[in-house]
């Protein structure tokens, strides 16, 4: 017995079978005569129809006037494709300088300096910035960009912001104004 | 840019996702025409089939290349096929009119006195003895096929002009596998009642 006949008939029929279910169909045919016969009138009368199906060509006009509304599309689309060049290239710039600007800033902003640096130099100590000193142990920039630290009553280290450690350098001179232990010598460059 | 550059007979040579991808990105003319002529018979036949007149046939058949034409850049994705695409729009379009016109439950095309599709079929096939007798087939066939419930008929059209599979079917029509495959049976047990009363008819006439 065929479990679901008629579907597999007609998957049979039309090659949709794989071969396990292809083999079932097969050897139900060979043992019930009915189910040969109810195939081969399925698949003469599809083999008929495939045969036998006609194609019908639109008309000529009809595949005319698509051509022509394709040509009419493309032709539109050319016309935009300059505006939406402009748009896009305009739109780009601003992008890219909205990203300069704020990685320039976010620079700026981490260093506290837009020079360039020059590793060779080193900066010298400075005796009195003229500008106005702050209150005393808070870090200050003076107007050639020398950061400045001070401590309360001696004084104060200047020097480019560097970070590199290697910059670092010992006090050679030693006076009471700068002791080692009351203040912070950096050196760098600018 | 509009190219026509490539000889059209080259074209012919080209599949169809390429066709499509330099119709879309370089706006070529000849690709389109070589995608339109490949397929135009089958998806014509198929409209042309299931509404059964010339005039609206025409009608859905340009309907559907425009929106072929203008949604290609929105709705086409490139990942399937390029005419499994156009052939849901002109079953779209085609189900659509015939719901529009209450015809897609009612129609009978045996009543109908302006389904003419097997008049259609080219006369160029019947410039032969052995000519005429297919063409004779054809139209016999497609008279046949046309008595045929819209549903089944529309199996029948979807099965043979775009070869496509049951699933594909199922899902382009809405119903299950085992729906289009029970309508795939019965619409060729039908077909096959036809031919046996058209053979019962034409030994009755001999004789």
């Amino acid at each position: 017995m065929l479990p679901n006949k008629d579907e597999l008939i007609i998957r049979y029929v039309m090659d949709e079978l794989d071969p396990s279910e292809k083999m079932l169909v097969e050897s139900a045919m060979a043992e019930d005569e009915n189910i040969l016969i109810e195939v081969e009138a399925l698949r003469s009368t599809f083999k008929r129809c495939v045969e036998n199906m006609p194609g019908v060509s639109a008309p000529p006009d009809v595949l005319d006037t698509v051509v022509s509304k394709a040509q009419e599309f493309s032709a539109a689309n050319r016309k935009q494709a300059p505006v939406r060049y402009l748009v896009f290239r305009r739109i780009s710039y601003a992008a890219a300088a909205t990203v300069l600007l704020s990685a320039g800033f976010s620079w700026y902003a981490s260093t506290g300096t837009s020079d360039v640096l020059n590793q060779t130099e080193t900066v010298e100590l400075m005796a009195s910035p003229t500008e106005v000193q702050p209150a005393a142990n808070t870090p200050w920039i003076d107007h050639q960009n020398i950061l400045h630290i001070n401590t309360a009553g001696f004084g104060s280290v200047a020097t480019t912001p560097d970070s590199t450690p290697t910059r670092l350098r010992p006090i050679e001179e030693v006076t009471a104004g700068n002791r080692p232990a009351r203040q912070l010598h950096l050196t760098g460059t600018q | 840019m509009i190219k026509n550059s490539i000889p059209t007979t080259n074209y012919t040579q080209i599949d169809d996702d390429r066709l499509v991808k330099m119709f879309r990105r370089d706006n070529d003319q000849v690709a389109f025409r070589t995608l339109l002529e490949r397929h135009q018979s089958k998806i014509y036949s198929y409209i042309y089939s299931m509404v059964g007149s010339g005039d609206v046939a025409n009608d859905i058949f340009q309907d559907t290349f425009t929106k072929v034409i203008t949604k290609m850049d929105d709705t086409y994705n490139e990942q399937g096929k390029w005419i499994a695409w156009v052939m849901r729009i002109a079953h779209n379009a085609t189900i659509d009119y015939l719901r529009k016109q209450k015809r897609f439950v009612d129609v009978n095309a045996k009543d109908d006195p302006d389904f003419d599709f097997y008049e259609r079929i080219p006369d160029t096939e019947i410039s032969a003895q052995e000519g005429m007798e297919q063409g004779e087939s054809h139209k016999s066939l497609m008279k046949h096929v046309a008595s045929l419930p819209p549903e089944q008929r529309e199996v029948v059209m979807l099965r043979h002009y775009y070869e496509m599979s049951f699933k594909e079917i199922a899902d382009l029509t809405g119903v299950s596998i085992n729906t289009a495959l029970g309508r795939m049976r019965y619409a060729l047990i039908n077909l096959r009642k036809m031919f046996e009363q058209e053979n019962a008819n034409e030994i009755n006439v001999t004789e």
